[in-house]
């Protein structure tokens, strides 16, 4: 049930990713029509859009790259063959990254409230759209890294029983 | 407290490494080993941290980033690889171990169009692999020049790197971009110099002899997507375009041959390619946040001061310097992501270049050459990662092959120390005044 509503959750977050994509291509190419072409006037709202966008793209495909374990490491030992120390080293990880993540989401309020006042220079739009980006991505890698841990947690018990 | 530059930098740097080799994925380990230091110096608030990182972000040029990742996308879904291999067959697969020049011909050319090295590997990997294994070559050689190969997608222009470092460091794009094409060619050159040499020594058959339609089939084949390094580099060199405009042109253009010209790319296929390019961009640019503070912590403590006082108590000339320099970013370059490395040390290490009277282009070239190596070379070498799937082999198992093809590689890297003038000939000619 959790985890069916977590992999929901990403799934939408993964066709959100896409759209921003595309999105992000509409104001790029507005600047690049408007200037060579002179079709539609110089936007300057355009560049202040895009990375407005650009920002979501970032936080959005963190959350899901967290949930995927798609985020490069680096293997510098080999991998433990015990099923226990494995376990723990996993463990470690998913909550040393939960734990940024849970600090991302505390500290990233104060962060949200300070962009509620304040406005872009272009658009005139608060800021809150895109700094509410920062606790919103750190809640959502802490409640993924939660719920990988338990995983974990589960797989360690089923192959400790498998090989009792 | 306040702390001491000796125990902020043994936080950071000590905090950063052992969160690595317990496997905490780079970007995470880059800011959790910022949190101590935060915690514990009363001058540090995490807001001023979360400010740091967020503002990185707040980047038009890297916009470029994702456009051209989708660029590549574009060119690996829609087919257009393949007429890039084609054209390579009928160029070079005429020489003893001719799928193996293939293989660094349309690297070359890949390179020319997309800037990224991963899509590269994965891209050419996923179709010249087998057919090399198929035709009887070593898989482990195979894998080690689909690899070696691929690291020439930074280096020749246009280059995902050369924006990165041109934003962060605010170094011409345009001169990089021309100062990356002689050292990129040069590398082409001793890769396919190794690969006549593995041909000879293993018997290594041809790939084709090109007959005159065979030739002029591939040259129309291909030369639709040999039009788009012509508008990148050419439009940002003229100072008509911007690099991520330039990056928007291409990711259109590929978008135009795949749809319209090829009808290879099917909208439902857009959709996903949209959603890879984010995926894999967002992966990337994360770490730029993470590595953003902790290079801004660096920074905040003296370090960059510190090094700069280090190497000139070494009494180094430039060559000297240089070498250092190229160690230092081959040495991270084993470990960390190159874009992250490029914000940490680069802007540690740019005024120590300075100081030696390096010049920002000639840094740049040696620092994105150094860690184009770092692409290939375990624990963190990701084109050899892909390709040693692609193979179907443990990264383990071909690093002897990938050690000798590097060598001619790290000869054209210490030839643009020992000889600048590599670096900057074709930006001093075409872009005179980019740089002093």
């Amino acid at each position: 049930m959790i985890k069916r509503s977590l992999e929901s959750l990403c799934n939408l977050l993964r066709v959100l990713l896409a759209v921003l994509v595309g999105a992000l291509i509409i104001p790029v190419a507005m600047q690049v029509i408007a200037r060579y072409t002179g079709i539609i006037p110089v936007y300057l709202w355009t560049e202040e859009l895009a990375t407005f966008i650009f920002v979501w793209i970032v936080m959005i495909g963190s959350v899901v790259a967290v949930w995927d374990g798609a985020h490069f490491d680096v293997q510098v030992i080999p991998e433990s063959a015990n099923p226990l120390l494995l376990f723990f080293q996993k463990a470690l990880v998913l909550l040393l990254v939960g734990l940024f993540g849970a600090l991302f989401a505390w500290y990233g309020i104060e962060y949200a409230k300070f962009g509620l006042i304040q406005h872009s220079v272009m658009m005139n739009a608060n800021l809150i759209v895109t700094h509410i980006t920062i606790p919103i991505a750190g809640l959502l890698w802490a409640v993924f890294c939660l719920y990988r841990l338990y995983e974990a947690f589960t797989q360690y018990l089923s192959t400790k029983r498998a090989t009792l | 407290m306040i702390l001491t530059t000796g125990l902020a930098c043994s936080l950071l740097v000590g905090g950063f490494i052992l969160l690595v080799i317990l496997r905490v994925p780079v970007a995470f380990a880059l800011g959790l080993a910022t949190i101590p230091v935060v915690a514990l110096d009363i001058r540090l608030t995490p807001f001023i941290i979360i400010d740091r990182m967020f503002q990185s972000y707040n980047s038009f040029i890297l916009l470029a980033v994702p456009f051209f990742l989708l660029a590549a996308n574009l060119m690996n879904s829609g087919k257009i690889t393949d007429k890039l291999i084609d054209l390579a067959r009928v160029l070079t697969g005429w020489m003893p171990g001719g799928l193996g020049h293939v293989n660094v011909a349309v690297s070359m050319l890949f390179a020319g169009i997309s800037g990224s090295s991963t899509a590269d590997a994965a891209g050419c990997g996923k179709i010249l692999i087998p057919a090399m294994i198929k035709e009887g070559y070593d898989r482990r050689f195979a894998i080690a020049i689909t690899a070696c190969s691929s690291v020439m997608g930074v280096i020749i222009p246009p280059s995902i790197l050369m924006i990165v470092w041109g934003g962060v460091m605010q170094v011409s794009v345009g001169a990089l971009f021309l100062a990356g094409a002689v050292p990129g060619l040069m590398i082409g050159c001793a890769l396919m110099a190794t690969v006549y040499g593995f041909a000879k020594v293993y018997n290594y058959p041809i790939a084709m002899k090109p007959t005159f339609s065979s030739a002029i089939k591939a040259f129309k084949g291909a030369a639709l997507a040999m039009l788009t390094p012509v508008f990148v580099i050419f439009g940002i060199v003229a100072g008509i375009v911007t690099p991520t405009e330039s990056a928007i042109i291409a990711a259109a253009y590929s978008l135009f041959l795949g749809m319209v010209v090829y009808r290879t790319v099917t909208p439902r296929e857009v959709g996903v390619i949209l959603y890879d390019t984010g995926r894999f961009a967002s992966i990337s640019l994360f770490a730029i946040g993470t590595a953003s503070i902790f290079g801004w912590l660096l920074a905040y403590y003296n370090v960059p001061r510190l090094i700069i006082e280090l190497i000139t108590d070494m009494n180094l000339s430039s060559f000297g310097t240089a070498l250092v320099i190229a160690f230092l970013f081959l040495f991270f370059g084993l470990f960390i992501d190159a874009i992250p490395t490029i914000i940490i040390l680069g802007t540690v290490l740019l005024p120590v270049a300075l100081q030696a009277d390096i010049s920002p282009i000639v840094f740049a070239i040696i620092g994105i050459i150094s860690l184009a190596f770092g692409l290939v070379t375990p624990p963190y070498g990701l084109c050899l990662l892909i390709s040693a799937s692609i193979g179907g082999m443990n990264v383990i198992s071909v690093l002897k092959q990938v050690a000798i093809i590097l060598l001619p590689m790290l000869l054209i890297l210490l030839l643009v120390i020992i000889f600048p003038e590599i670096a900057l000939w074709l930006p001093g000619k075409l872009m005179p005044n980019s740089f002093n």
